[in-house]
This record gives C-alpha cells, structure tokens and sequence, in this order.
C-alpha cells in the first residue's frame, strides 16, 4: 500500500512537472520520467525493504485506471461500452484516424464517439488537460456529456406495467399477451371516447365481460378489455362470459317464445 | 497526426519495462552519440523459445516508433537478410499486430511485440511470406529448413 501510493505521487509529480513546463522539451521531459523511474526502482528496497514485491505487485496491476493509448493516468477519462479507460482525447484522436471503422483500441468492439462513457470523479473538474495545451493543431472536443437513464420514480412505474402484462401473460395466450401490452401502451389516447361510448351503453358491463363484444364486434371487445383490470381472458372468466352469454340466450330465447305462443 | 503522445507513451512503456519485462529479453531506447537516449528508436534482444529450433539464439530487433505512435504501430528490424518466412530481405517483419490495417490496436506494448515476434519465430505464416529463401526451403524442403534455423541460432549466441 505504501508501494503504491509512492508510485502514485511520483507519477502525479512526473504529471505536474509535465505541465508545468509546456515549453520545455520532450526530451528533458523523458529524464524526469527516467530518473522517476530509476529513483522508484532504487528506493524500493528501502522503505518497505522488498524490491520484489513492488516490481510484481505494480507491474501490470499498478495501471488500473491508465489509460490504455498513453499508459498514464487517465485524463478526461472515458470508458467505452466494452469497458475500456482512455483519456477522452487519446481516444478522439484514435477515431479521427481512423474514422472509417472505428473501434475500440484495445478489443476492436465498434466504438461510436456518442456512446462514449464520460467518468466523472470527485477530483478537479475543471483541470485543463496539459496534451491538449500541447496540441494546438488539434481541436479536441467536449467529452460527450454522461447519458441519464430514467429516474426511480419512473422505472417503478414501468415495472408496475410489466408486472401488471405479467398476470395477463400466463392466463392467455401469448398473442393476447402482447395484444395487452400494445393497448396499454398505445390504447390510452383513444381509449376516453370509446370508454365513454361503452359506458353509456352498458351501465353494469360488470356482469357481461363479454356482452359488448358480441353486440359491438371487437371495437367493443378492445374497450372491454381496457374497462377491465386484467383482461376477460382467464380461463374462469371466459368461462364465466360464455356462461352469461348462454343464459342470456335461452332468456331471449324464452322471452321470444312467450311473445310468440 | 498524433499530436505528440508518442514520446509519452514510449516513457511509459520503457518504465513498465523497466519494472518487468519477460525472461531473456531485452528492450533499450537507443543511446546516441552524445549520451541522450532516442527513445523513438529502441534496441531489443529477443530469445529463441526453449524446446523449438530457435532455441539458444538471442535475436536483435530494432523497432522504429513515428510521432503517430501508437496510433500507428512502430516498424521491427531484424539484421539484413535474416532467415524465416516473414522476414523481408530488408530484415521488416511482417506480422498482422504489427500491420496498420490489419491487426494493430494502440493497446499493444512493446512486450506483447516482442512476444509476438518471438512467437513467429517457429510458427511463420506460409500465407504471407515476405522472402522467397525461407519460404521456398519452409514449403519444399523442411529439413534443410530446420538446418539453415540452428545455423543461424548459433550466429546470434547469448549476449556476455
């Protein structure tokens, strides 16, 4: 642990000699690193007393969150929808060159520059990345903005719909399943005017789940269904509706045959 | 253009190196004749794999990293004239990671190339050769193959 964060200052003060001096050379810049390098190497021993733990446990682990085009410390980072961290104008670059197929610079998965992931830490927000001061030929833009999915609140609602399409589901069949999924989402602009309309022709469709559908085809089968909160399509419903519907036929029936005889 | 990360990155690979690299192999920036180090061109010794022909022959490649590095991928050299079926006469390796247009990812570091070379080494690929001395004796005469690859194993003993 204390290995670590040796290392970890060492490179944010390799960082800060970076970009304090812009003008200064690359190549005086090189010694800084090399000296960091050497003097992390040659001081291993001492605090911590085992060089061979450091150069182990830092090696390839030590790099967690650098980017993975410059090797350093990732700056403006990014992460793309495989899960890879570049620094956002590491990465930009990458897919200005090559911006006919562009892909991730690690696995190769297709990378769209708007799908990017921006990290956002707790650390300095308005930091001015010392590359891109370097590059002025280069316009390197914004990072794309974070994507805000949905809040709770309206998850919750959704996921009362699919809980509510979950008890019509397995009563019906799988077309009917999905045909109240559709009126849900699609039957509520068009559904007041033929509610109402329903309403007043039927005061007590509590009884006749299937009374509309027969006297109004299946406009009036669709609002019966919406009338409803689960739909009449559960096997003790439906057996219901079919037994009402009988009965009301043999009183028709009787009521027809005393007016006749 | 690639804006000058090149020499960044290549510090960081040469401190990466420094804290670990693979057994028998070595990777150094270049010295010039003042003393500074060229970390754009790098001198490497790669090993032969225990078990296969090449074995016990230290190999030097060069690498030749542009300012587009590492959105370009650097250039490796072997000597003039080395032997194997990938290898142009000019000693260019020709190897897919190492190809802009086909397998190169700026992920890729100097280890994973050297490697990657090492690797080629016994296992060339006849799909794409680059000389016509190899790639004949590899296709038509694996013996005299085989022979030619120890031989030149002993060309290039360990380094003292």
């Amino acid at each position: 642990m204390i290995e670590r964060t040796a290392v970890r200052q060492d490179e944010a003060e390799s960082r800060s000699e970076k970009s304090g001096a812009d003008c200064v050379h690359e190549e005086s810049r090189m010694k800084h690193g090399e000296e960091g390098a050497s003097s992390q190497v040659h001081a291993g021993p001492n605090p911590a007393g085992g060089e061979e733990a450091s150069a182990a446990g830092s090696s390839d682990q030590g790099g967690s969150f650098d980017c993975n085009i410059c090797l350093e410390l990732a700056q403006d980072p990014v992460v793309t929808l495989c899960g890879h961290l570049f620094c956002w104008p590491c990465l930009y670059r990458w897919l200005q060159m090559h911006s006919i197929c562009q892909e991730c610079p690690v696995c190769k998965a297709s990378v769209e520059e708007e799908k990017v992931i921006p990290l956002y830490g707790r650390g300095k927000v308005n930091c001015v990345d010392p590359r891109t001061k370097a590059v002025p030929g280069l316009n390197i833009p914004q990072r794309p903005s974070g994507q805000r999915p949905e809040t709770a609140r309206q998850a919750e609602q959704h996921y009362h719909n699919s809980g509510f399409n979950f008890m019509a589901g397995p009563a019906g069949p799988a077309a009917t399943a999905r045909f109240g999924n559709i009126t849900l989402s699609a039957g509520f602009g068009l559904f007041p005017s033929l509610f109402g309309f329903q309403l007043h022709g039927f005061p007590d469709t509590g009884g006749l789940g299937g009374g509309p559908g027969i006297h109004l085809g299946t406009a009036g089968g669709l609002a019966g269904s919406h009338i409803h909160p689960t739909p009449p399509t559960s096997p003790d419903q439906q057996q219901e509706a079919l037994l009402s519907r009988l009965l009301l036929l043999l009183g028709v029936f009787v009521i027809v045959c005393l007016l006749l005889f | 253009m690639s804006g000058g990360i090149a020499r960044g990155r290549l510090a960081e690979e040469r401190k990466a190196w420094r804290k670990n690299h693979p057994h028998g192999f070595v990777a150094r920036p270049e010295t010039g004749a003042d003393g500074a180090l060229n970390l754009m061109i790098w001198q490497c010794t790669l090993p032969g794999k225990v078990g296969t022909d090449w074995e016990g022959g230290f190999y030097p490649v060069a690498i030749h990293f542009s300012e587009d590095y590492p959105s370009k991928p650097p250039k490796c050299k072997f000597p003039q004239g080395f032997f194997h079926p990938n290898v142009y006469p000019s000693g260019t390796v020709c190897l897919s990671i190492l190809n802009e247009d086909s397998g190169w990812r700026p992920a890729i570091t100097v280890k994973q190339i050297l490697v990657g070379i090492q690797e080629l080494l016994d296992a060339p690929n006849p799909a794409d050769p680059a000389q016509t001395e190899a790639y004949q004796l590899f296709i038509q005469d694996p013996v005299e193959y085989k022979r030619r690859v120890r031989q030149q194993a002993k060309q290039y003993p360990p380094p003292i």
